[in-house]
């Protein structure tokens, strides 16, 4: 009796542990969802660029695209001759 | 008659000037807050390694972050927005995730240089780094929690006063000057050598960080000026980078007095060099240890908050110092983990601390030029700025001044890379 007792025990403590995993897991889950969306919302409130792209504009961002590539390989090649 | 004329002259001056000091604050804060514990270090080592040569040259480091700064100030009264919002919205979300997360990056590694600035500063006095650590997030959380702008800026605009400790410690020392007087005449006297380029980069380095663009114009916002309160936004500007160049002109010629010696000294910090100088003179080392203190405190202030704007103003959360830490949470709990995450890298044993140092100046450099060609691009926008958008003059100095930066940044951050490039 006492035994089965114990069983018991162990089993409501065994769910209580695994109900309490899940409500983490599922808060997590709704907080990453949650970040998701608002990250989704501003994308879509921001999503028409308010600047005109004139030719002046275009080129600027190119110049900068061009710019973060070079210095991204310039890091990369830096880390492999010190890993190498 | 005509006294009751100069007696109106005097009221309307008075009236004038009471303006002014209501709406000065942004521009000295952020100035000041350049000489931060990197300025300073950098600052410290141009003085020991070269003596009183290169005085010049930080003097025309003032116009140069005015011409820059200056522009957030329109930008910021124009479209009452922060820059973070304003890239978002000028250039859309690509632009303005990546200049939001590395800000993010750069804001938190600079805040770690920060700390160790000032921890290294106390050891001096024998005060432990946990001690500094928790003392300065406490000081921080004071001075921003009370809940109102106005409150905040002149607490902090007293931290500034004390950024001109410099300048008594400079004077006691009886300082050549006719070696000072000829170190305010542009030339380069050892050459232009490599060791010269690497340190006029460095300086040009600490005159402009990302931050600085964020931070002013999230705070001319968060103070509320508007298009009419933009003259004294300049003129809160211009006295800053005059602030800012006396206080690095006092600082290289406290270092190039004490320490430099035919050849140049080479020192390793700030803190080294106030160490070294305490043998010798306890109340100017103990100077440039409280100097120290004073521009990590400075820097930590203005580069968490810089961040939290700029979080606050994309993703729409309550983001002013005029809100209760109940009214704006999100606002609060940013600037606190930022704080309290930058305070533990410094306290753990085996942080890769050189490292962070150096890997701020090239990662500032993926997010400086960004955030100066937008800077540019907005000023130069008339549907956005209207009557206040960029003249032909305003232009001319503006992209040869983001230029030059842009460049020599870019070769100062692959010296930092590539140590053997400028050797």
């Amino acid at each position: 009796m006492s035994e089965n007792k114990m069983c018991e025990d162990k089993g409501v403590i065994n769910m209580t542990d695994s109900v309490a995993d899940i409500s983490q897991k599922g808060r997590i889950i709704h907080l990453v969802k949650e970040w998701k969306r608002k990250v989704e919302k501003i994308n879509q409130k921001y999503s028409k660029p308010r600047l005109k792209m004139t030719p002046l504009v275009k080129i600027s961002l190119l110049a900068l695209r061009i710019y973060l590539i070079m210095l991204v390989i310039i890091l990369v090649y830096k880390f492999y001759t010190l890993v190498r | 008659m005509e006294s009751a004329s100069y007696y109106y002259k005097y009221r309307r001056f008075i009236k004038w000037l009471r303006l002014y000091l209501a709406l000065a604050g942004p521009g000295i804060i952020v100035m000041v807050a350049d000489n931060d514990a990197g300025g300073i270090t950098t600052y410290a080592a141009t003085g020991a390694k070269f003596g009183f040569h290169f005085l010049w040259f930080i003097l025309l480091l003032g116009p140069v972050a005015y011409v820059v700064q200056e522009m957030t100030v329109r930008l910021g009264a124009v479209t009452k927005r922060g820059h973070a919002e304003a890239i978002f919205d000028a250039f859309g979300p690509f632009w303005g995730w990546f200049s939001l997360i590395d800000l993010g990056i750069v804001d938190f590694l600079t805040l770690v240089t920060e700390f160790i600035g000032m921890t290294a500063a106390l050891k001096i006095f024998g005060v432990p780094p946990v001690v500094t650590v928790i003392g300065v997030a406490i000081l921080m959380s004071a001075i921003v929690m009370q809940g109102r702008y106005w409150t905040w800026e002149k607490i902090v605009l007293v931290f500034c006063a004390l950024n001109l400790i410099y300048i008594p410690a400079a004077l006691i020392i009886h300082p050549d000057v006719s070696a000072i007087t000829k170190g305010l005449i542009p030339g380069f006297p050892t050459g232009l050598t490599n060791d010269v380029f690497f340190f006029l980069m460095a300086n040009i380095g600490t005159t402009i960080a990302p931050w600085m663009l964020f931070f002013q114009q999230s705070s001319v916002v968060d103070k509320g000026m508007t298009e009419k309160d933009i003259l004294f936004g300049k003129l809160d500007t211009a006295s800053g980078a005059l602030f800012t160049v006396i206080v690095a002109a006092f600082c290289i010629i406290l270092t190039a007095t004490l320490l430099y010696k035919p050849g140049g000294a080479d020192i390793e910090s700030a803190a080294a060099a106030a160490s070294a100088i305490m043998v010798h003179n306890p109340f100017v080392g103990s100077a440039l240890a409280i100097g120290l203190f004073d521009a990590g405190l400075l820097g930590a202030i203005c580069i968490s908050l810089a961040s939290s704007w700029a979080m606050g103003e994309v993703f729409g959360w309550a983001h002013s110092i005029n809100n209760k830490p109940s009214e704006a949470p999100m606002f609060y709990v940013f600037y606190f983990l930022s704080l309290i995450g930058a305070g533990i890298i410094v306290l753990l044993p085996g942080s890769p601390l050189v490292l962070i140092t150096l890997f701020v100046q090239v990662i500032a450099v993926t997010l400086l030029p960004a955030a100066l060609v937008f800077l540019i691009l907005l000023l130069n926008n008339e549907e956005l700025m209207g009557k206040y958008k960029n003249t032909l003059v305003q232009n001319i100095f503006g992209f040869s001044i983001v230029l030059m930066i842009i460049i020599l940044s870019t070769l100062y951050a692959l010296s930092v890379v590539f140590p053997e490039l400028f050797k």
